[in-house]
């Protein structure tokens, strides 16, 4: 009988149209029509396998489509994450240059009023004036340069969390590809069930026709 | 001759060659068997070899998926522990379970003193060198040695302030000091109290204009403070404190620069040392600050590692996700073509004994 063979062996799909002998190739530019003939397909002209074959060709591209649109948001989330990690550490650095400014302008404003300090008490008070008015130039400038490193700071934790926030929806749209991924294989079995219950039922009536007569 | 040993249902534990009827021996380098015309035998044994494939396949698939899956997980636990040596980082350089400024001041003198009681001279060296430096590597201990010089600098301040206001504006101008340490009358004090200290201890020749100048400031500062006016309470204060103020300075431009009597020098040597105290303060204060900044960028450092471990660990999770997804449809696609297969194959029989019964009926 012929529903006795195997399913599997029906479905082969061909990817291009294959050329005959004295047939003009065509060009890769032209675009394929909705429906292609049925030989090119490599089966019976059968309304069952035909109809198997295009829904198994759409979840094909469907799977190819989702893969490489998940590989590329994979890509786009790796690069954000990274870049979130890069603008912490950078953040770090800024927080430490801070710091480090501050407490060199205290260390330096320090020392100099205790020589304002040292100065003023063994009577050379406009010398001590002096000492007094560089530490509170060396303390402003510390001041300033640390300003700076805050502000830095802050610009690189919004870039951080801008990052961390792209890549979220990076991971999303991932999420998403696979979803399209899972549903083409899917698509893909019922597309082989649907063929197997019309072989199945094709072939009950060619048995059913064959024993009547 | 190859062989391909199948146990699959309806074969029974049957075992295929190939090479056997109706399929021809393979040629060097081509994978499947060379096609022979197809006959009944034929096709039973090219189905049975498709079959025992097929399994093959579906169980080379599942090892497969198998060893993806171990590498995968191997690969998170390493990032897994990563990540938790850069929380323990962070945890310790934002000092957590860090010794402060006086427990490792004691715990150094305790180690050291244990160690005299008992006569070990090396020991105590040696004690003492590593409780030092567990104490400079302790964020805690900078932490509160910046605490520290911060409140002597603010105590200094305050010192200084309360002299001047002693000065200008008598016992009242030190109470409103004490009450309000960071108002801006404070700060100016302060600041810019060594001006009016400085313009007060030369008054001693203008007693008339300081004294002016004290009572002016005391009394602008009970109008103000107790409203006993009204609504005019806040002008008048201010009024009296700016007429203070001047007299303050007509004092100072009157008086004689070598006319300073004993308590004048006594608040200005007053006033130096608190200058050296405060200059101490901050270079103590500058310089655990900065360590301070340095412990706490490493915490920021070890924070981002914790995290960039944790992307790790979440991509593993879910490539593991996705491997057990595929291996789960692969398992279920060889399932479903298995027993498509077997099913061919029974009808295959069937159709061979419904012919044989035909003929010998025939």
């Amino acid at each position: 009988m012929s529903g006795g063979v195997s399913v599997v062996t029906q479905l082969t799909v061909s990817s291009s149209p294959p050329a005959g002998p004295g047939t003009h190739q065509m060009p890769e530019a032209t675009p394929e029509p909705l429906l292609p003939d049925p030989s090119q397909l490599g089966v019976r002209a059968d309304p069952g396998a035909m109809m198997a074959v295009l829904i198994l060709k759409m979840a094909r591209e469907q799977r190819q489509t989702g893969t490489v649109e998940r590989q590329l948001n994979e890509t786009v989330q790796r690069h954000e994450e990274q870049a979130q990690l890069e603008a912490m550490r950078a953040e770090a650095d800024n927080v430490r240059g801070e710091g480090f400014a501050r407490g060199a302008g205290e260390l330096v404003s320090g020392a100099l009023e205790i020589s304002s300090g040292v100065a003023s008490g063994t009577g050379h008070a406009d010398v001590a004036k002096s000492l007094s008015g560089a530490g509170k130039m060396a303390d402003g400038t510390a001041t300033f340069i640390a300003t700076g490193y805050k502000a830095a700071e802050k610009l690189e934790e919004t870039a951080a969390m801008q990052h961390g926030m792209d890549a979220g929806h990076a991971k999303l749209r991932v999420e998403d590809a696979n979803d399209g991924i899972k549903d083409a294989a899917d698509l893909s079995k019922r597309a082989i069930d649907f063929y197997r219950e019309y072989v199945t039922a094709e072939s009950q009536a060619q048995a059913a026709a064959l024993h009547r007569s | 001759m190859p062989s391909v040993a199948v146990s699959g249902p309806g074969l029974a534990g049957a075992h295929l060659g190939v090479g056997s009827a109706g399929i021809g021996a393979p040629h060097a380098g081509a994978l499947l068997s060379e096609p022979t015309p197809l006959s009944t035998s034929g096709l039973q044994d090219a189905m049975g070899t498709l079959y025992a494939l097929m399994f093959k396949e579906s169980q080379n698939d599942l090892s497969a998926s198998s060893n993806l899956i171990q590498g995968q997980s191997d690969a998170r636990h390493v990032h897994q522990k990563l990540e938790t040596e850069a929380l323990a980082r962070e945890r310790a350089a934002e000092g957590q379970g860090s010794r402060g400024f006086f427990a490792s001041i004691g715990h150094l003198v305790s180690d050291v003193c244990d160690d005299l009681v008992h006569l070990r001279i090396a020991d105590a060296l040696s004690d003492a060198k590593d409780d030092v430096g567990d104490a400079l590597a302790s964020p805690q201990f900078w932490k509160d040695l910046a605490c520290g010089a911060t409140s002597v600098l603010r105590g200094a301040e305050t010192l200084m302030a309360s002299v001047v206001a002693l000065y200008v504006a008598g016992p009242a101008g030190v109470a409103y000091i004490l009450d309000k340490p960071d108002s801006p009358g404070a700060r100016a004090c302060a600041v810019g109290g060594q001006a009016a200290l400085t313009a007060v201890t030369l008054g001693a020749a203008a007693p008339i204009l300081v004294t002016s100048a004290i009572a002016m400031s005391v009394g602008g500062y009970v109008v103000s403070e107790t409203k006993c006016l009204g609504n005019a309470s806040a002008g008048v204060g201010l009024s009296l404190a700016i007429m203070g103020g001047a007299c303050s300075t007509g004092a100072a431009i009157t008086a004689s620069a070598s006319a300073v009597t004993n308590a004048e020098r006594s608040v200005k040597s007053l006033e130096d040392a608190t200058r050296v105290i405060s200059g101490s303060a901050k270079v103590v204060r500058g310089a655990a600050d900065a360590e301070v900044s340095g412990f706490e960028g490493a915490a920021m450092e070890a924070k981002a590692d914790a995290q960039g471990e944790r992307f790790c660990v979440q991509t593993f999770r879910r490539a593991v996700e996705w491997i057990l997804d595929d291996a789960k449809a692969n398992k279920e696609a060889h399932e479903h073509a298995l027993s498509t297969l077997q099913g061919a194959m029974d009808i295959n029989n069937r159709t061979i004994m419904a012919g044989s019964a035909t003929t010998l009926r025939g």
